[in-house]
Parts: structure tokens; sequence; C-alpha cells
């Protein structure tokens, strides 16, 4: 009984830990512009990340260690560095943006200026790593980010022409008015938002911190295979809700307050609160997960001791790396620069810093030496090598798709 | 090794240009005041058709003040944006002049009724709800009337 709970309870946090301040406005922006016609990028996202997910859990559950401890062994320290740096600098940037998500979100529950959260917000984040038990922290957040379901709930009492969602989801094609580059910027970013590379250093480094081992791949992969998905669901019902509402009207969605407004329109003042309270805990949640990557991956190169089962006294390095990563947020975040924008680009450089990730960990999981039996299947390998081409292109078409486009403009 | 690490180099280079070029090749033209103006009063238009939503959430209780004074106040954000760009437009002829005149009255006019908005929904406009949807509705007009026709 105590195990069903616990993978019960493992799924419901990883459907609430989910979504992030990038899935958010990502899918928002896409469905009030393209409908649906981009839901197979959420859906293709959804099983790279899935794939991905549960190779690095594993590599985590059978060799006891996390991502970073094994790129620099396997590739050396240049290349795990240059691996390091690319991936180091994607992360404060989603940092920044997830820090700026939480103050947006408050905005909406106070009405007090987002300039005025950033600094309790980084705090709070700051105070929770330092003092709450991991596996509190995350069950906490992940199943207040279940609140979020509310956007699937919306869906359903927009009573929106299913027919008509069908079309678009199955179009494949922008609508009109809308252009191919931008389609598939907009393409990129979704992939990139539902990839994000932080998703991966915090699953297996998280896997060290609860102390898997062989015997919990189990629920490493039900977490993963059914928590991701649904997860997903809620991405394209975000999109959904844009998509009714926004769409016919041709309203951009260029804020955070708007992609509450369809849900206020479907279930009132109680339904909006209830996806307040998921917003501040999924943008916290999210929070928590970069500032802790920041410190992971540094920490984990370099060799210092890591993690939150240590006393911040016996981790001191990797904690001062989580707190100088904070106030390099709070310092972006103080010059008044948007966050939503921050968002945007995040996600895209994401997708451009993706190969870095995946890479190595596609190979760190087919190496015996580390992995002994438990090393990929053909199957999985077929899957990794698969989303290995499709991150490739994304990664190298992110950048000219952004310049050509004017950022999807 | 060291024709390896050159190969490597070489290749890392190559594909770096390869990357700037597409990029440079990729890049947009420059754009007509025309096709300034419509971004800038799609913009508007969308910031009306929002605010619009927000009032009437508001109206009808189905959402707090608090999110729709955010959203009005993203809202003036995103009009000061489009304002912001047709300012800095140098027309070239009277035509193209008239054209940005246009557009610059159109966002006006949203951003006076969103601001009035704002105000009602703040409480400081009490009861007139259907006049500051009134005039939501006749500013996303103006802005529809001012759009310039592109080729």
């Amino acid at each position: 009984m105590k195990r069903i709970l616990g993978v019960a309870l493992g799924i419901l946090t990883a459907i609430g830990g989910f979504l992030d301040i990038g899935d958010l406005v990502t899918n928002a922006v896409v469905g009030s512009r393209f409908g649906l016609s981009l839901a197979w990028v959420v859906v293709v996202g959804v099983v790279g990340i899935c794939v991905f997910a549960q190779m690095s859990g594993r590599v985590a559950a059978v060799s006891g260690r996390a991502t970073f401890e094994i790129i620099r062994e396997r590739l050396g320290p240049r290349a795990a560095g240059a691996n390091l740096a690319g991936s180091f600098m994607i992360n404060l940037l989603t940092l920044t943006a997830e820090v700026g998500g939480i103050a947006l979100a408050l905005q909406l529950a106070s009405s007090v200026e987002p300039r005025l959260w950033i600094v309790p917000a980084a705090f709070a984040v700051w105070l929770v790593i330092w003092r709450v038990k991991f596996s509190i922290m995350e069950n906490v957040t992940g199943l207040l980010g279940l609140t979020l379901i509310g956007f699937a709930v919306a869906l359903f009492l927009l009573g929106p022409d299913w027919g008509e969602l069908t079309a678009q989801a199955t179009s494949l094609a922008p609508p009109e008015g809308e252009d191919w580059p931008v389609y598939w910027f907009y393409a990129v970013a979704l992939f990139g938002a539902a990839m994000t590379p932080y998703e991966v250093f915090f699953f297996s480094s998280g896997a060290v911190e609860e102390r898997w081992t062989v015997k919990e791949l189990g629920q490493s992969r039900a977490n993963v295979l059914v928590g991701f998905p649904l997860g997903g669901v809620l991405s394209i019902a975000i999109a959904g809700c844009a998509a009714v509402v926004f769409l016919p009207v041709g309203v951009q969605v260029s804020s955070l307050s708007q992609i509450v407004l369809p849900v206020a329109l479907a279930g009132g003042t109680l339904l909006l609160s209830l996806i307040i309270v998921g917003l501040v805990a999924a943008t916290f949640g999210a929070a928590l997960e970069t500032a802790l990557s920041s410190g992971y991956t540094i920490a984990q190169y370099l060799g210092w001791s890591w993690g939150k089962f240590r006393r911040p006294a016996h981790a001191a390095r990797f904690h001062l790396t989580m707190i100088v990563a904070l106030l390099v947020a709070v310092g972006v975040l103080m010059t008044n620069v948007d966050p939503i924008a921050i968002t945007e680009y995040s996600v895209v450089f994401s997708a451009v810093a993706l190969p870095l990730t995946y890479l190595p960990i596609l190979l760190v999981a087919n190496d015996r030496e580390y992995m002994g039996e438990h090393v990929n299947g053909r199957v999985t390998n077929a899957f990794g090598l698969v989303y290995l081409v499709i991150v490739l292109a994304a990664s190298l078409a992110a950048i000219p798709l952004m310049i050509a486009t004017g950022a999807g403009a | 090794m060291a024709s390896g690490r050159r190969a490597l180099r070489r290749a890392v280079v190559g594909a770096a240009a390869l990357v700037l070029v597409a990029a440079g090749c990729s890049a947009p033209p420059p754009q007509t005041t025309a096709v300034i103006v419509q971004d800038a009063l799609e913009e508007g238009e969308s910031a009306a058709q929002t605010a619009i939503l927000a009032v009437d959430l508001l109206a009808d209780g189905r959402a707090t003040v608090a999110v729709t004074d955010t959203a009005l106040a993203d809202t003036l954000g995103v009009l000061s944006g489009a304002e912001g760009s047709i300012a800095r437009l140098l027309p070239p002829d009277p035509e193209a002049e008239a054209v940005r005149a246009a557009g610059m009255d159109a966002l006006g006019e949203v951003t006076d009724a969103v601001t009035q908005a704002r105000a009602w929904a703040g409480g400081g406009l009490p009861g007139e709800a259907d006049r500051v949807r009134a005039d939501l509705e006749a500013a996303a007009d103006a802005v529809e009337q001012a759009m310039p026709e592109t080729p």
C-alpha cells in the first residue's frame, strides 16, 4: 500500500511539476496564433523528455551518481566543460524567467507591481532550498501545481467546437495570416519548452538526493511515463483555451494575465483562484528546480560536495552557487526587463543547447562500465537516436528562424 | 591528435559560419511605413479586445479586481510599445505620414479607453461598466478603420 501511494504521489507531482513559465507562456502564445495546429510538437516534445528523463533517472539509480559527474568522467574535462558552460547559461536564463514568473503570478493575486515581488520571491526560493527537505519541497510544489488541471476543466467548460479543435490539431499547417517560418519558429520554441535541459539535471540529481537504486526503477518509469504525458495534456489544454477564446478575435497573447482570462470566462473566480495558486506553485517549483540545477551542474562537474541531503555547511560551495545564481536572476529582473520576453528567449535558447544535454546522456546510458545490465535496450536507443536527430535539427534551426522571423513577430 | 583537434576546430568554425550566413541570408527585408503601422494596429486591436474581455469578466463578477487591473496594465504596456514603434517612423512622403498619423490617433484612442477602464476597475469610476465597454469597442473600431492596406 505504501509503495502504491509512493508511486501515485510521484506521478501526481510529475504532472503538477511538469509545467513551468516556458510551457505556460509558449503554449498560450501558440494557441492564440496557431490554434492547436502545433499540438503535435507538444506530443513530440513530451515523448522526447520521457525518453531522456527515464534514461537519466536510470543512470542515476544504477550508478548512484548524477549526470554531470559521469559526463565529466566519460567525456573528459574539456568536452564536459563546454557542455557545462552552455547548459549552465541556459539554466540561468530559465531560472531568471521562473523567478520573474513567480512575480507575475503574485501580481495576479495582489495587483502589486511585479518588481516588488522579485526580491521576496527569490528570497523564498533560497529559504526553501536552505531549510526544507527535498521530498517535502518536491511534493508540495508538485501537488499545488496540480491545480493547473483547471486549464483542462476550463477548456471543457468553454464548450468549444471539438470538431474545429480536432481539425486544427490535424492540419499541421499554419492558419491563414501566419506564415511557415513563424510556424516553425514556434514549433522549435514549443519543443525547447517541453524538453528544457534542467528537467533532466534535476531528475537525475533528484534520484541521487532520494537515494534511488535499481529497485526504484519501476517507480521512476511510472513517474515519467505517466506523469509527463499528463503534464503534456495540460500544455495542450492551455493552448486550447487560448485557441477557443483568443484566436477568433485576433488577440495575441503577450502576458501572463491574458493566459488566465479564458479560465475566468469558463469557471469564474473560483477556478481563477485555483489557477493562480497553480501558477505560483508551478513557477516557484520550477525556480527551485532551476536554482538547484545550477548548483548540481557546477558542483558535479567540479567534484564539490553537493546535495540537499547534506547539511548546507557540508556542501557550502553548492549552496553558494545557488545563491549567486539567484542574485544574478534578481539583478537581471530588476533592470525592468520583461520576464515574458526572457521566457520566450529562454525556450528558444534551450532548443539551441539541447544536444549538449542529451547526447552525453545517451552515451552514458549505453556504457556498460556504468550501467552493467541496465544499458539502453534497442527500442530506447532507437528512440534516443531519432530524438538526437530532431534535437540537432531544432538546435541548428533555432537561431536562423529567430532572426528570420524577428523572434516570431 | 593535434591534426584531429585542428579538424574539429575547422568543423566548428565552418558550422558557425554556416549558421551566421544562413541567419544573414534569412534576415527580413526593411519594412514599409504601412506594414509597421499595420503591425502596431494589430497589437492595438489585440489590446482592445483583451481589455473588453477583462472588463466584461469583472462586470460579470467572473474575475477579481487584481486580475482585471493586471490585464489592463499589461494592455497599456502593449499599447505603449505599439505607439512607440509608430512614433519612431520617419515617413518618406505625405501619404505615408497620413497613414502614420491615423495609426497614432487610433492607438491613442485605445490607450485612453483602456486608461478609463483601469480607473473603473479600480473603483475610480463606479457603475459605468457599459460606458467603459462602449468606449473600448469604439476604440477597437477606430483601430480597424485606421488599418492601412498593405501589398
